[in-house]
């Protein structure tokens, strides 16, 4: 019995230690979500459409019409030969050492795409290739720690909110820092470039305006809790969620025009549609807040079971959510009520995973090869890493496998 | 269910932050402490078993001798003696196993509040119970230009050094002794499993040592304060085999607790048993005192 139970307490430790191993160390990969968003790459005459997609430590580009792999293509714009296993050449790119990309790439030219992964390392991918012209990548100058958000390409300088504190401005040309607003905690989102001025959310409960060229702080304002999204510039103002429970219009000169207080924290970044202000909570409800109006509240739904963390997407008369909960939910832009499929049912997909991503809404061109409007939604589910419905009816109409 | 324990965690550690002026250290270090001083009469609990089993070990020993070809009849003795003794057998096991759910909240509440990814935050929305606490996130993680959410630099690289020597410590602390050769001088399997408990302790400190340099810098002040309360733990046993410490070999036998310390009243009990017993062996040898000495 002794050995039997010194037996066990070896297991007991091992256990412990294996469940300490699992969750530590500096984010491995599969703790985040995928970043897409569309993005258009060029061969000679022609321009193609892809959803790109940043996910653990890869960059995809993917075929909007049929969900597969987007070909790498040559110089007489054809698909490349095969791999020698049969295997078509897609784009597709990989960082060094495993780091994740918590966010998407920018476009650098036509030709350049500008990444940067959480350890900081910056990648200038070539499009037709889906390498990087810089090999293994360079490191920030400077500065150590993280990078979860989206760089921002001003011409020679790339700004940089960083994981741990500051947006930097690195100016690619002498691969130096410009310059570094210094802020209390992380800025986890890409900052909005207007008219000169950068506006940007951190995760120390403000929101700054600050120089594009020079740096200088133009302005600072308490927003009472931490921010991880963009604002949304609409007619002049800014609007922005916080984890106050709040949503703000803050003026271009930095002061509090509206607040609305939702249920949990607000994440993404709101939309705006003919007036009518679209947010979600953390805990699944929407809001839809009149903004001629002071942020009057027009409707609430809870929506979702669990977290609804990104932007609600706006299309004629509706409004589409993702949520944690595995489900895409298809509401009336009116009320919030949900919409009705053929058969009288609320249009709702499950999906095998959570929604943490941005939903994509594809319209037909005539260069994408989309036959009808398209939802693509993302999951973390690398089986079925994108799933894409027809907008209308909710028809599956393609998955793409994260290989 | 798993968020039974998470959530007041989470909430008690973000009052005790408040609480501290806002430093993750010190509200670390206290929610550490305050949680294992709730967890004080399970680890007693433990030890208790511990070492009433191990004070149990020269009888049972005799009884594997003694029936070593009939497995029933040795459980039935076995269960005979614990009953005997009041001891539960696995009485140490299941503080242990109540034990583990906490220590993994602790050090996933821990991993939340510093909230180092953005997956880590979003989990960390919806887990206060206590209104007003959510406007205090994230948590203020960089001590002295050292980011808690991050794997040690510069002078926080003392850290792992303490993880391993505090997790060497408690964990040589922990190794039972071994109990003495049997009559027929093969290693009995309480041995066995001591040398395996053994060889674990030894590489374990080390390896936690290893790992601390890729741990965020938070976790890392909490291995170091839940071993510190752990070492103060069995240090307080007036049976703990010092020497072990030092030792990278094989475990040296314990001091009996004749020489080292009193006894409590269950090894009285089992020592006068043991005297009774001599006693008899000698009558039944048709032995006399004298000659016995000789």
């Amino acid at each position: 019995m002794a050995s039997l139970l010194s037996r066990r307490s070896i297991l007991g430790t091992a256990f412990v230690f294996i469940l300490l191993l699992a969750a530590c160390g500096p984010a491995p990969l599969g703790v985040g979500w995928p970043a897409i968003s569309l993005a258009n790459t060029t061969c000679g005459e022609n321009t193609y459409q892809h959803v790109i997609v940043a996910f653990n430590d890869r960059v995809v580009l993917v075929d909007p019409a049929d969900g597969s792999g987007s070909a790498l293509l040559n110089n007489e714009c054809e698909p490349r030969p095969p791999e020698a296993d049969g295997r078509a050449k897609v784009w597709d790119f990989r960082g060094t050492g495993q780091n994740q990309f918590f966010a998407l790439p920018s476009t650098l030219d036509e030709q350049t795409l500008i990444a940067m992964n959480y350890a900081q390392r910056i990648y200038e991918i070539d499009t037709a290739t889906a390498r990087a012209n810089n090999g293994e990548g360079s490191a920030l100058p400077e500065r150590t720690g993280h990078a979860v958000a989206q760089p921002l390409v001003n011409g020679d300088l790339i700004y940089f909110g960083l994981a741990n504190k500051d947006l930097v401005a690195w100016n690619r040309a002498d691969n130096t820092l410009a310059w570094a607003v210094p802020t209390a905690h992380g800025v986890w989102a890409s900052p909005l470039l207007y008219e000169g001025v950068l506006y940007f959310t951190s995760l120390d409960h403000n929101m700054y305006a600050a120089d594009a060229a020079s740096g200088e702080l133009i302005w600072k304002l308490d927003i009472e809790g931490a921010a991880a999204s963009t604002p949304l510039l609409h007619d002049g103002i800014l609007y922005v969620g916080s984890f106050a429970r709040k949503i703000f219009a803050i003026s271009l000169e930095g002061e509090k025009l509206a607040e609305y207080t939702t249920i949990d924290w607000v994440w993404g970044t709101p939309a705006i549609h003919e007036n009518v202000l679209y947010a979600a909570d953390l805990v699944g409800n929407v809001y839809a807040l009149d903004i001629t109006n002071n942020l009057s509240q027009i409707w609430q739904q809870k929506v979702a079971t669990r977290a609804i963390r990104a932007t609600p997407v706006v299309y004629e008369d509706r409004v589409i959510v993702g949520s944690r909960d595995q489900r895409i939910y298809w509401l009336n832009r009116d009320d919030g009520t949900p919409v009705q499929d053929g058969e009288g049912q609320p249009l709702v997909r499950e999906v095998p995973s959570e929604v943490l991503s941005d939903v994509l809404v594809i319209e037909p061109t005539e260069t994408n090869g989309v036959d009808e409007t398209l939802v693509v939604v993302a999951t973390l589910n690398p089986a079925e890493l994108l799933i894409a419905y027809s907008l209308e009816q909710g028809e599956l109409k393609w998955t793409y496998r994260y290989q | 269910m798993w968020d039974l324990i998470l959530n007041p965690f989470i909430t008690v550690l973000t009052l005790l932050y408040t609480a501290l002026g806002n430093s993750a250290v010190l509200a670390i270090v206290l929610f550490t402490v305050l949680i294992r001083v709730i967890m004080l009469p399970l680890t007693a609990q433990q030890m208790k078993s511990s070492k009433a089993m191990s004070a149990l070990q020269p009888e049972l020993q005799e009884l594997q001798k003694k029936y070593k070809n009939d497995r029933e009849k040795l459980a039935q003795e076995q269960m005979a003696l614990y009953r005997k003794h009041g001891v539960n057998p696995v009485g140490g096991c299941l503080p242990l196993f109540i034990q583990l759910p906490i220590w993994i909240g602790l050090y996933q509440a821990i991993n939340h509040a510093l909230a180092a990814t953005p997956l880590q935050l979003l989990d960390l929305g919806g887990r206060f119970l206590v209104g007003g606490l959510d406007r205090l996130v994230p948590l203020n993680n960089v001590v002295a230009g050292i980011d808690l959410t991050q794997p040690p630099q510069s002078w926080a690289l003392i850290l792992p050094v303490l993880v391993l020597i505090t997790s060497w410590v408690q964990s040589k602390m922990m190794t039972p002794p071994p109990m003495p050769k049997s009559d027929d001088g093969e290693p009995s399997a309480t041995n066995q499993a001591a040398a395996m408990t053994q060889s674990m302790t030894t590489i374990m400190p080390v390896m936690m040592g290893m790992f601390s340099l890729s741990f965020s810098v938070g976790l890392s002040i909490y291995f170091v304060v839940s071993n510190a309360i752990s070492i103060i733990q069995y240090s307080r046993n007036p049976n703990t085999n010092w020497k072990n410490i030092l030792s990278f070999g094989p475990p040296k036998p314990a001091v009996t607790s004749t020489s080292a310390s009193p006894r409590t009243p269950l090894e009285e009990k089992i020592a006068a048993r043991k005297d009774k017993s001599n006693k008899v062996s000698v009558i039944e040898g048709k032995a006399t005192p004298k000659k016995a000495t000789k």
